[in-house]
């Protein structure tokens, strides 16, 4: 679900492959056209981001969605 | 905290100001005054003009309302939700109260007439504040959550 989410039920790897690519939150956040407490939220799996966000970060972060993103029942 | 957060906070504290003023002008103690139409509608201007105001200062404090990403607009979209329940509950409140009290000789809310043109239109305000406040209260926490 896009939004506001339940902690964990979306887990990312956002934050470690930002910091491997070498990236600030607010570098990123350019990227990816979204605001630096957007990334927090992400990073701190508070927002599960929409699709087409998703696929900007994955693009942005030089992975795949499945590598960034994932689902837990 | 992000600037839009920073102006729901403005908006809230600034909107309860804005309707103290109104309670100030519209009761005496826990009565409400008879006030004149002209009175009410003096207050009524000077309630518009005062939220233009706030909100002009907010902007100006903030440098201006910043772009909204998908996070922003989805909280938005959450808060405006929350606003229209809030409305919808407390306008049909007022519609039983006033049927009840045409039907019966007693009333649901002591104390509230809303054949009286004063309460009415301090009722229709307050209700306006009320939607306005739980957008706001209901954006910050949807920041912070």
């Amino acid at each position: 679900m896009t939004g506001p989410t339940r902690q964990g039920r979306v887990s990312n790897r956002v934050r470690a492959l930002r910091e491997a690519a070498g990236l600030t939150q607010a570098e990123l956040a350019e990227r990816v056209n979204a605001s630096r407490q957007t990334i927090i939220a992400i990073e701190a799996e508070k927002y599960a981001p929409s699709l087409e966000l998703a696929f900007r970060l994955a693009h942005c972060l030089d992975a795949t969605f499945e590598e960034v993103f994932s689902y837990a029942d | 905290m992000s600037q839009h957060e920073k102006f729901a906070w403005g908006s809230l504290l600034a909107s309860l100001l804005v309707w103290l003023f109104l309670t100030m002008r519209m009761t005496e103690g826990w009565v409400f005054v008879d006030a004149s139409p002209r009175d009410m509608i003096w207050t009524y201007g000077a309630v518009v003009v005062l939220m233009i105001v706030a909100y002009a200062v907010l902007a100006g404090v903030l440098g201006g309302e910043a772009e909204k990403d998908e996070r922003d607009l989805a909280i938005a979209a959450r808060a405006e939700r929350m606003e229209g329940v809030v409305v919808l509950v407390a306008v049909n409140v007022l519609i039983i109260q006033a049927l009840a009290q045409a039907a019966f000789a007693g009333q649901v809310v002591p104390g509230i007439d809303l054949g009286a043109l004063p309460v009415l239109f301090y009722a229709l305000l307050t209700v306006l504040f009320l939607g306005h406040l739980t957008s706001q209260a209901v954006t910050i926490w949807l920041y912070r959550a």
